[in-house]
This record gives C-alpha cells, structure tokens and sequence, in this order.
C-alpha cells in the first residue's frame, strides 16, 4: 500500500472512530442514506452497502472497493441493526473473499483424482444424471443461499422436477423455532425484533451465549448497562460462558433443564394467580399433545385440565429435574408474575438442537403468553438465528422439504394449486409427497442403493455438511466407496464435504454476486456485486438456472411452464429472452430483482408482506409485513400482532393472532411432559457432551479459517473441562486426549477452566475446526416434530492417549 | 475505546498509549476515547490490540472502521480436496 493511501485510510479510520466517541448515545433511528458520507473519500475507492456474511444478527457493513478489490471494511452508521458497530468477525469479512485457496475451476473425479473441467460439461453431466434419474436427485442448501438463490432451487426441484427432495442445513440449527412458532401462533418468525433489547428490564438467555455469538446484540445491553441503566441478566445454561460472566443471575441446570425449568414458572404463575388473567383470556388457547400421533396441532385442553397436568411441576419436583435450586425457580416465577417489568428471552441453539425443541420452544413462549409478557417492546420470547439467511431464505422462501413459498406446503392441494399457479405451472407439478429431511437425505444418500438408499445425486451449495452433520461417519463419512452415489459440490473453498465430491463447483461468494439476505427480526437486505469472482467462480443462482437450462434443452417438461416456454425466462423490454443460463450474459439483467420480484407476489399469503425490490436498494433492510402507505411509501413493521403497530391486527383487539391455528385469533400455551435427553452418561460413557461455536470462528471455519487474526487468536478446537474432572483422571493442561462416544473419536487439546466453565461431568467441544471434527461423536436423534437433531448432549468419555484403544 | 470512567480519570493509561508507536490518538468524550492502530503486521496488529485490552481502565474495544493490504490475507486452513 503506498505510503498516500495508506495516510488517507489511517486519517479516515480516526474519523470513523471519532464519529463513534463524539456521537456518544447511538442514534435509535436513522435515515438509508445517512453515513455513507461520512466514509473517505479517495479517487478510485467507491463505498457501497451490503449485510454482514456471517451471523443472523445481520448487522450491515460498509465495503470498499479499489482496483476490482475490496480493501476496506467498516460498520455501517446508517444501519438500524448495528448502528455502525461491527464485532470482530465483522470487520474482517473483507478478507473471506481473498484466502490462497480459492476454488476457481470446476473439477471432476477421475479415478480417484479431481481433474480441470470446464464449466460445460460440469453443467450437462449433472443434468445428464438428473434426467436419467430425477426423483433420485436431492438438493442440499443452506441458510446463507440468498433469497433469489433459494428461490431457484426451490422453484427447480419442487415446479421443475417435481421433487422434494430439498433441505437447508438450517434444518441443523432452527427448525425447532420454526415448529415452536407455528405450534403456538400458526405462523413463522419472530414476533417482536432488537427493539426489544433496548427497553427490556430482564433479558433471559436460555442456553444461549449471544456475548459470542450475537456480539453486536448483546452490546445494545451491556452499552446500556454502561450508560447506567439497569438491565437485570439472567443466564440459564449448562455451563458458564462470556455471558455468564456479564449475567446478574448464572442459573445451571442440567441437559434438558430447560424444560423443566419453563414448565416450573408457568406452575408457579398459575398457583400464584399470578398469570395475566386478562390477557389469556382474551388471546389464549390451552394446548396438549394427542395422546396418539402428536401432530404440531395438538389438542384443545381447558384451562382447568392445563392447571391438572402443571400441578406435579412444583419448584422442588424442577430443582431436582433441572437442577437449578427452587428458590431460583420461584424467583423466575415472581419477575414474570410482575408486568410492571419487561422481559424479553433470547434463544438460539440451546434450544433449537434439543429432541424436545418443538417443546421447549412452545413452553417459553407460553411462558410469555401466560404471564402477559407479550406484545409490548421490550416483552418478547425471541429466536436468534445463526446464518445471515436462515430467515430470508429457509423460513420464507421455504426452502425446507415440505414446504413451498408463502408458508404453504406440499401436502396441501390448495397451495399445490395455488403454487402451481403462481408459476403458471401444469395443474399436479408439485408432488404431494414430502421430501426427505435433512438426516433423511444423508441416511438415504449414504445408503447403498440394493439396500434401500434411493437418492444417488446430491448436490450441496453454500454449506458443509461433512462437518455439521450429527454422526458423520455414519451420515456422510460412509458414502465412500459407493460408486453410484454422485456427491456435487458449490463452494469457495476446499472442506471437508469437497473431500468427498465427485464434482466440485467453484462458486462466488458475497460481494461478487448480487445478494439478498433476510436476518432473524424479519429484516429483508439487499447488495449489488461489487468484485468479480476469482477465476471461473460463478453464482449458485445460475448454477441452479444453468443446469435447469440444459433439463430444458434435453427435453425435460418440468422446465417448461404451461406455454411451454423455459419455468426461468426473463425477457427484455422488446420480448426477446435474455440467455441467463450462459454466464456471459447472467448480469445483463438483474435475475434477482426478477426472481424477487416473482417471489414477493407469495409473500402476502401468510401476511409477511414484501416490498417491490428499488424499496431494499434504497433501505438498510425493511422489516416485514411492510405494507404501503396512502401516500405511496412502505412501511416495515417492528411488531406483529399488536395492533399499535401490526397494520392487520382488527381495530380494538389489541393482540390479534390472525394465523392462529384455532382459527380464532388466540396463541396455543402448550403443556410438554417433560422427557430426559434420548442419550444420557453411563459407566461405560460418563460424560456429558455439548457442542458449539467460538466469537472467532463463524460455523465450520470455511470463511473464517482463512482469516489470518482470527485464525492466530482461535487456531485449533479443545476440549473445555472442568478442573475436578481433569484432576480425577490425570489429565494436564494441553494435554491431547480422545473424545469417545458409541459413534466415533475426536483428539483434542484439553482446556481446563478455559474461556467456557463446564460444570463436573460435563465437555464442551468447539465445531469450527475441521482437522477435528467432533460431529463424529454427536448424535443423530432428533426432535420428532423438526428433525432438528440434537448435538447439546450426548454421552461420552475422556481417555488419555495412552489409554485409548482407538487410534485417532 | 471505552473506559471505566472519564478519560481525564485514566491519564497513566492515556500516557501508556502514547508509548506505543503505532498508535494514534484522537477525540475523547466521556469515558470513551478514539485511537488507530497501523501496524506492519497482524501479529504486531494483534499485540497491540491485546495490550491496549489489558491496560488498567479500559472496559472495552470497538472497531470503526478496518483497511488491509492487498498481501494481509494468508490461508491457514489445512483442508485439502
């Protein structure tokens, strides 16, 4: 860097930094186009915004752009979410496009060894495959396709193919926040957004880290905290984490307490009187599961049979199930019985990765519903999620198997039509039939065809999974060796999940696409590519459109609609078909603002209203239902179901629930029996396993890893434990030890009373890394609702490498 | 940078600060304080950083803005295809 823009950068980082200090309070409403000029200004260096790549926080970023490269990152000040903060993953995103090992060509297997192709016959051999056998061909995604990328897959399989067969990993982090929100409200998401951590008096983390997770969030608390104002924290988790140590209150309790723990507050406000009568009465319904095949509808139970089935949870009974002590559990039950306070829960993986998480998450919205604590902001159960488009993409566009845009799904032959409508489709297009979850997909993938295994293609864009999969020798490490099975793969970098590809696709990542995420409060965001791909690196979305091309061309009807013209056409202003299935002429129009445009007509379906595409690309993101005004602007909505804000609740309800699954605008509050974890330590395993993330690392490390800082301050995954249990069995600081379960080993490090607490019997193990994959030691058992498995707790133990009988 | 209290309560601190070369320093308000760090190498980058963490009164970091050289970004990933 010359010595001149070197000064010029360092003089406008102080600029930056000052604007931070002088601005003090942080301004709790902005304009779109305030702070963009306040960036430098040098010739050559263009600025322009785009959401973070990371977490589902979606904090926006300014990028800068020199020469065809980003040279510079900063917190965009314009933006609602941030406020011009970033965490320190955040401010490195810049680099994730430039690591050494860049995928820029296509490879194929051959004998063994991956070989240049070109991107022709990449295209035409995964389409050759899926013409000879289409309900054999899966597609796997994930919760950082963009909207417009999940779009086109979901339109492909399930309109083109008639198939399925189509899952997001998110299915691995948040489908059980799904289910818990269509369990109690009828419908999807959030309905309260960060607002909420700016005016809550009380913020509970159930099982969830967010001072590393979720920094930017949990900073609009603590800044508060610094400003003087008193925000009581209360930290429920299985061991201690940064945010324990920032917590009032560090509640432990065992695997599966969680549970426990709700149904011990709702006990306590019912025999307290201390529920909100009015507000139940009004906008509640009292739900249990059927006693034969649970479905997420459950049964109608009166209030009185409710108060029956949560007599048994007394404070005591929770303390010994949960193991945190009754008097805190009376506690918990007197701050929600107050309303003069707010209280808003946070939840994310704890919850989520749970076989009870449909319940858990059911049970502590009902712990908000009963209590009253709903509704007004900073009075909020809220899911967070972890990919910046697990929202946008998997929950809206319904990129899951049994879902279709709109919150419809397949089963149903009114949304088959209506669907089917939408994409001016042949009436029975869309199959009727589910497609296989996520673990069913692998199962059924890793299964040699004779025995049943009956998807032969599968093909991952923009995730990981042979590394994020529960049990991976079973679910992905045994696909080795079966020469039928044909694994295709779209990603940026080398993984564990490309060491077993048959065909590698190099994909662009981020800025060098165009780009729309939808964030965890209903945020939807948009970005124009800024560089190019490195290489031959190209966009999932034409991938998807290439290969749906060539169907096309082979004569496949799925990609004709009903006038028989190709199911992606997008024509000019004279008529004429723009070829976006070759990438020369993909950008010479904007597919996304087309696909959105086509997408955002299933939006209103289930009120989660969009607005046409110039709104985002003016906005830092709208929050949705965002509805237009008499005067012909658009308007987001902060919270759903209140009528001071929601524009469909009814004038003078006050709280309208207008998906309810009663059909009467009340909210279900569930009764779970609670039920221990499906795997628990035993002599043989005594140990307590428990799974998750770093602040340094975001995910499988694909991204991350490639961030020198990061990498230096996070190098390796460990094994956190607690000193007593490292003492009884001899084990050192440092040591490498191997992590046993029925399933697999994993060497590690250990850390002993390092960055996380665990408690005695307990082991926490880092995901990030894939020289070490923990995933080989999780469990495959899964919530029955979701099919969200559960990588919170399973049992293992801790050998020492001389007393290990299997190598690692 | 964000102190415990006022800036004008830390002037050891602020003096610790000027000690380091590649550090600047700028506005101040209250307890927070705006600094810029160029350095040669991530890892100075990287010391720095945890130095300036652990000098007595700072409560907290943020970072505003962030530039890089054209050569900053290595690969330390040991996946293979």
């Amino acid at each position: 860097m010359d010595s001149k823009r070197r000064g010029f950068l360092k003089s406008a980082a102080m600029a930056a930094a000052g604007s931070l200090v002088v601005g003090g309070k942080l301004p709790s409403a902005v304009r779109a186009d305030q702070g963009v000029g306040e960036l430098p200004v040098l010739d050559g260096l263009t600025w322009n915004k785009a959401p973070c790549r990371f977490c589902g926080t979606g904090c926006h970023v300014q990028v800068g752009v020199e020469s065809g490269r980003v040279v510079a990152i900063a917190g965009d000040k314009a933006a609602d979410v941030n406020k011009g903060l970033l965490c320190v993953k955040g401010y490195h995103v810049g680099g994730i496009l430039y690591g050494k090992d860049r995928l820029t060509k296509p490879l194929l297997r051959k004998e063994g060894k991956l070989v240049e192709i070109e991107w022709d016959e990449a295209i035409e051999i995964i389409a050759k495959r899926i013409f000879e056998s289409p309900n054999t061909f899966a597609f796997y995604g994930s919760g950082q396709w963009t909207i417009p990328e999940g779009y086109a897959a979901q339109k492909f399989m399930k309109g083109g193919l008639g198939n399925n067969h189509i899952d997001p990993n998110a299915r691995l982090c948040m489908a059980s926040a799904v289910t818990g929100f269509l369990a109690t409200y009828g419908v999807d998401e959030p309905a309260g957004c960060y607002q909420d951590l700016d005016e809550c008096d009380v913020l509970i983390t159930w099982g969830n880290n967010p001072a590393e997770m979720h920094p930017v969030l949990f900073s609009r608390v603590t800044d508060r905290r610094s400003r003087g104002e008193t925000v009581r924290i209360i930290d429920i988790s299985t061991r201690r984490t940064r945010t324990s140590d920032a917590a009032t209150d560090y509640l432990e309790m065992q695997p599966h307490g969680d549970v426990a723990i709700s149904l011990g507050i709702m006990h306590l406000l019912i025999q307290n009187g201390s529920y909100d009568k009015s507000f139940v009465e009004k906008h509640c319904n009292f739900r249990g599961a059927e006693a034969e095949t649970p479905t997420l509808q459950g049964e109608a139970i009166s209030e009185e049979e409710f108060r029956n089935r949560i007599a048994k949870y007394t404070p005591e009974y929770v303390a010994e199930l949960s193991g945190v002590p009754a008097d805190k559990i009376r506690m918990l039950g007197e701050l929600f019985g107050n309303r003069d306070i707010r209280i808003t829960s946070l939840w994310c993986m704890g919850m989520n990765q749970h076989t009870m998480g449909t319940a858990i998450n059911s049970l502590v919205h009902g712990v908000h519903l009963l209590s009253g604590h709903f509704g007004r902001p900073g009075d909020a159960p809220t899911s967070l999620t972890g990919q910046p488009s697990a929202c946008g993409t998997v929950r809206e566009v319904g990129t899951l198997a049994h879902a279709l845009p709109g919150g419809r799904v397949v089963a149903k032959p009114e949304h088959r039509q209506q669907c089917e409508e939408f994409w001016n489709l042949k009436s029975g297009s869309i199959n009727e039939v589910p497609g296989y979850h996520t673990v069913k997909m692998f199962e059924q993938f890793t299964k040699p065809t004779a025995e049943g295994g009956d998807i032969t293609t599968l093909f991952v864009q923009v995730t990981n999974p042979g590394q994020t999969l529960p049990n991976l020798n079973a679910l992905f490490n045994s696909k080795q060796g079966l020469e039928n099975k044909f694994l295709i793969v779209s990603e940026v970098y080398p993984t564990a999940t490309t060491q077993l590809a048959d065909l590698i696709l190099p994909a662009a990542l981020w800025v060098e696409k165009n780009g729309m995420f939808g964030n965890s409060e209903r945020r939807t965001q948009q970005w124009f590519k800024m560089v190019e791909p490195p290489g031959e690196a190209r966009d999932d979305c034409w991938m998807t459109i290439a290969i749906a091309h060539k169907l096309f061309e082979m004569g496949h009807e799925g990609m004709k609609d009903k006038n028989g013209e190709f199911i992606f056409s997008i024509k000019d202003a004279d008529g004429r078909e723009i070829p976006i299935w070759e990438f020369e002429h993909y950008y010479d129009t904007n597919v996304d603002k087309h696909l959105f445009e086509e997408y955002r007509l299933f939006s209103t379906m289930k009120h989660k209203n969009l607005a046409p595409y110039d709104e985002y690309v003016k906005a830092r993101g709208l929050r949705w239902p965002v509805v237009q005004q008499e005067d012909g602007s658009w308007r987001e909505t902060r919270f759903r179901f209140s009528e001071f804000d929601d524009p469909f609740v009814t004038k003078g309800q006050e709280f309208e629930f207008y998906h309810s699954s009663s059909n009467d605008g009340r909210a279900q509050i569930w009764f779970h029996e609670y039920a221990p974890p499906p795997e628990v330590p035993d002599e043989d395993y005594p140990m307590w396993l428990c799974t998750g993330r770093v602040l340094e690392h975001w995910h499988t490390g694909t991204l991350t890893r490639r961030l020198s800082p990061l990498n230096r301050a996070m190098p390796t995954a460990y094994v956190e434990m607690n000193s007593e249990d490292a003492k009884a069995a001899n084990i050192r600081q440092g040591e490498r030890v191997i992590i046993e379960s029925r399933r697999g080993t994993c060497e590690l490090p250990v850390w002993i009373d390092g960055r996380g607490r665990p408690p005695r019997g307990t082991v926490f193990v880092p995901f990030f890394d894939e020289t070490k994959l923990i995933n080989t030691c999780t469990l495959e058992a899964h919530d029955p609702f979701s099919k969200q498995p559960d990588y919170k707790k399973c049992a293992v133990r801790v050998l020492k490498k001389s007393e290990a009988k299997v190598p690692s | 940078m964000t102190f415990s209290s006022e800036v004008v309560e830390h002037a050891a601190t602020v003096e610790l600060l000027r000690s380091i070369p590649e550090l600047d320093i700028g506005e101040s308000s209250g307890c927070r304080l705006a600094i810029v760090i160029d350095t040669d190498s991530q890892r100075r980058d990287r010391e720095i950083w945890t130095a300036v963490q652990q000098l007595p009164g700072v409560v907290e970091l943020a970072v505003a803005m962030v530039a890089f050289d054209d050569d900053g970004q290595q690969n330390d990933s040991q996946a293979d295809c």
